[in-house]
């Protein structure tokens, strides 16, 4: 083990003496993300050059120690917590835009970038980056990179994978290699696919090559209130089975809708019982032609009420009440612990019907926020932390509704991550052989398992046993989904 | 050799050369029923380092360095079943030895495509596609491969059979592993079964041809093209020896843009407009729409350029570079290649950076060594636009002299070591990777 003071003096001579954060009262900020795990680093370091960062791994190897790489710490399934304790590396001071090119659609940016500052900068030229997870005000480009993170727009443009071009990344060994480039297409193994959603495990991400996309001519928003989930979801499908993929299909149950309505006054009616949020966007001519017949399919279904936006107030509107609903959710229960799966979207009503019924047995609320074009599930399960034995038993429910996912054909986390909430399950999906050859990747990039250990893969811990792990969180308006 | 039935095992004649790789001939083929018998017979090989080359419908054999040995073919053409198609949620699952063409047979009465477009749709399997890396006409718009896979099973050298994300198509549950083995040539391990994103057909399609005078126009036209609001399913320039060569066209010109458009009516009426205006603004000497039949014989001979029997190259390489860089590098390329008869045929997708280049027996006879040339001669040049240039296709005298899949950059240490963690006594596909992994 490492001689504590050598080590901070070794850091500080680094990254320059403010930028080790290493008292007690300085760490404690440090100690948790966007998941309710909490653990102590021994100290944050906080680079800004990819030298310093190389330098940083070479001496942490040296000192025996773990990194584990930071951005803005809104992870939900415990990414950025330093688990084994080791040194964090937190990437926020790493926010420049090194290039825009605009006539190849390209940028190259720094790993502690905010998403949307990229999309604000670029939206001069026309430009946009795609990927919008709802934390995209806060949260970093490495952060999305290490999560492969989605967004409610993800349906029509894919997730980060699809959008990120390469990068640089700092191995182990502290050396410093590019995998994929600005190009579109590069010889080898895709090693960039391979970074990307490995959740800060195998190197350290210092500059990402991304994709702009072109701002679509025109946007069109629909909201279409309906009785129940069952039919909102079967306009889901009829609206797939029309041949078309909006940009954006987003859908909330009567809870959702409730808390959402005291909160911001979106106007929804009182007694629905689910609402779809549909985007389409592309040319003028296929918006307004996709819109008109997204509302036919749903007039099928016996909507309540269908409402259109086309001008950006109005659209914002329609959108208040869906980006609202997890601050919202406060006003229901002092707590709620947030589950993320995925299912063949056709596999919605079953997989609902069973998250009704477990939170009927359960004695628990269970709001439901969908990206339902995706098949992406949110039930958020209600409850209060005070209450002695609450904790455990909503961590035996998330479990469940995770078994009820699987079961249906689907997986463990559509956008959160396995982290270290959900590594227990890990079998429930994958056989001993699957992640045998899944952990093979770490000597492959030879980590020495020296970066952000102990997460993803089962530690041999119970699933019931999973208080320190779990995406439980403070119902308050700084929570995003 | 527990789970293999006694026909996966077939002699090959000693007089056919049918499953010859760069001139070694293997002793045996082995023929798996399904997945489970793919890890069988590869436990088996591991066991015994006999050295291996999967096989799909044989298209792409010709990709790679020269193996270092080979004992065994492995033909995956009898996995060829289609093991789940959900309409609804726009997935499907394959074993790897299906052709595209019944692939896409199956999804079209349900109005759904894979939106890849290789050549040779006919043989070429969904597992060989993938892993070889071929390119589609199609990614313009949809993107490559790695964009549409969801799900895959592979068999590894070990025997074991692994599988890594699933069927539904937002997903972050471990490592994506498939990543691996697109374009991986099979030597990390075989790709058993895949599972896709589907796309809904397009409720109509239009194609426009322009013809122009120079290449620069003709690029500068896709540029224009790819920096407005239009969305071509396909948009492919290529000049005046390829619309020739694969009698493609009838039209006069140096070289043609082709536009593949899709969409509801008025969405696609509208982009007619828009691409035929823009092509006459870039100079189009001419300019025509394609339909029905036509169309559809126009964008198949354009895939199978080079690949098919009318066209064969006699080499073919894919090129990427930054889209900016696409006119320049084809100005230098004709500037160094003053000999005609010795120059590629190119065929571009401006917008993208993507170029397939072939050359062709000149008049005289292309000599090996002139090939060699020609090849190292694009390489160079796209080498200092900063792009990569992969040999698909050359004859033998061009895979001594260089490395066909180019530079891989810094990480090819970790390539390395990745061979080593998954097929640590070499048997798939020895030395054909990049860097003789």
């Amino acid at each position: 083990m490492s001689d504590g003071q050598s080590l901070i003096d070794e850091l500080k001579a680094v990254v320059g003496e403010q930028y080790v954060i290493h008292t007690p009262e300085d760490l404690i900020v440090f100690e948790y993300d966007g998941s309710v795990d909490r653990a102590m680093p021994l100290a944050v370091v906080v680079p800004s050059t990819v030298d310093e960062i190389s330098s940083v791994v070479k001496l942490a190897a040296r000192h025996g120690l773990p990194i584990i790489p930071r951005g803005a710490g809104t992870g939900l399934s415990g990414g950025a917590i330093a688990e084994t304790g080791g040194i964090v590396l937190a990437l926020t001071r790493m926010t420049r835009i090194l290039e825009v090119d605009v006539d190849n659609r390209v940028a190259i940016v720094e790993p502690g970038l905010v998403n949307l500052e990229l999309t604000t900068a670029v939206s001069k030229h026309g430009l946009y980056y795609a990927p919008d997870p709802s934390s995209q005000r806060a949260c970093t480009i490495g952060g999305n990179v290490a999560e492969n993170s989605g967004g409610p727009h993800c349906l029509a443009y894919g997730v980060t994978t699809n959008h990120v071009l390469g990068m640089e990344v700092v191995l182990a060994d502290g050396s410093v290699v590019w995998m994929g480039g600005k190009t579109r297409e590069h010889p080898g193994y895709d090693l960039r696919g391979i970074l990307i959603g490995s959740e800060g495990t195998l190197g350290v991400v210092t500059k990402v090559a991304v994709r702009l996309l072109r701002q679509p001519e025109a946007v069109k928003t629909l909201l279409a209130v309906f009785r129940d989930l069952d039919d909102a979801s079967a306009a889901v499908s009829g609206i797939i089975g029309a041949g078309i993929v909006p940009a954006a299909i987003e859908m909330m149950d009567d809870l959702c809708i409730r808390a959402a309505e005291e909160a911001v006054h979106a106007g929804y009616p009182a007694d629905a019982g689910a609402v779809l949020l549909v985007e389409v966007d592309g040319l003028l001519e296929s918006v307004e032609e996709e819109a008109q017949e997204i509302e036919e399919v749903c007039l099928r279904y016996g909507p309540m009420e269908i409402r259109t936006a086309t001008d950006a107030a109005d659209r914002e509107r329609l959108w208040s009440g869906r980006k609202g609903v997890l601050g919202a959710l406060g006003r229901l229960a002092p707590n709620y612990y947030l589950v993320d799966g995925t299912v063949p979207r056709t596999k919605l009503v079953e997989v609902l019907g069973r998250v009704r019924e477990l939170s009927t047995e359960s004695g628990f609320p269970i709001a439901n926020l969908l990206h339902a074009g995706d098949g992406n599930l949110h039930p958020s399960v209600l409850f209060d932390e005070r209450k002695p034995g609450e904790t455990q038993r909503v961590l035996e429910v998330g479990g469940e509704i995770l078994r009820v996912c699987v079961e249906a054909g689907g997986v463990l986390s559509g956008e959160h991550g396995i982290g270290l909430e959900k590594q227990e399950y890990m079998p429930l999906m994958f056989t001993d052989d699957d992640m045998e050859a899944m952990a093979r990747l770490k000597p492959a990039f030879a980590t020495n398992d020296m970066f952000n250990p102990a997460k993803i893969f089962p530690t041999g811990a119970s699933c019931s046993d999973l208080s320190r792990s779990a995406a439980i969180a403070r119902a308050g308006a700084d929570a995003w989904i | 050799m527990s789970g293999i039935h006694t026909q996966a095992f077939e002699r090959v004649p000693p007089g056919s050369d049918a499953y010859d790789i760069d001139g070694l001939r293997p002793e045996t083929l082995l023929r798996p029923e399904d997945i489970r018998e793919l890890g069988s017979l590869l436990a088996y090989l591991s066991s015994q380092s006999l050295a291996t080359a999967p096989r799909g419908g044989g298209t792409r054999m010709t990709l790679g360095n020269p193996i270092r040995r080979l004992d065994t073919v492995l033909d995956l053409s009898g996995m060829s079943e289609v093991v789940a198609h959900n309409p609804g949620d726009l997935t499907l699952t394959v074993e790897a030895g299906i052709t595209f063409e019944r692939l896409q047979e199956t999804l079209a009465p349900h109005g759904q495509f894979l939106a890849l477009d290789p050549p040779l749709p006919g043989r070429a399997t969904i597992g060989g596609t993938l892993a070889s890396g071929a390119s589609s006409l199609l990614r313009w718009q949809y993107g490559n491969a790695r964009d549409l896979v969801i799900g895959m099973k592979v068999a590894m050298a070990s025997g074991a059979v692994v599988k890594s994300g699933g069927e539904v198509v937002k997903n972050v549950s471990g490592y994506d592993m498939a990543r691996l083995h697109l374009g991986g040539l099979g030597t990390l391990g075989v790709i058993g079964e895949v599972s896709f994103k589907l796309t809904p057909l397009p409720h109509q399609e239009r194609t426009l041809v322009a013809s122009f005078s120079g290449m620069e126009d003709c690029i500068g036209a896709g540029v224009d093209i790819f920096q407005s609001h239009a969305v071509p399913l396909s948009l492919t320039a290529f000049d005046a020896a390829v619309g020739r060569r694969s009698r493609a066209l009838d039209a006069e010109g140096d070289c043609f843009v082709a536009v593949r458009l899709g969409g509801r009516p008025r969405a696609l009426e509208r982009q007619l407009r828009d691409c035929v205006g823009m092509c006459r603004e870039a100079g189009a000497v001419d300019v025509d729409t394609v339909e029905g039949d036509a169309a559809t014989i126009l964008w198949r001979r354009l895939a199978d350029f080079g690949w098919d029997a009318e066209t064969e190259a006699l080499a073919a390489a894919r090129v990427s570079v930054l889209p900016t860089a696409l006119a320049p590098l084809l100005e230098s390329v004709a500037r160094t290649t003053p000999d005609e008869s010795a120059a590629p045929s190119v065929v571009a997708q401006p917008g993208y950076g993507g170029l397939s280049m072939f050359w062709f027996e000149g008049e005289e006879g292309q000599s090996e060594s002139s090939v060699v040339e020609s090849v190292s001669g694009a390489r160079a040049l796209v080498r200092e636009m900063g792009g990569r240039l992969v040999i698909e296709r050359c004859p033998p005298g061009v895979k001594a002299a260089m490395d066909v899949w180019d530079d891989v950059g810094e990480s090819l240490d970790v390539m390395r070591r990745m061979k080593e963690q998954y097929d640590p006594g070499s048997i798939l596909n020895p030395g054909r990777y990049a860097g003789g992994i």
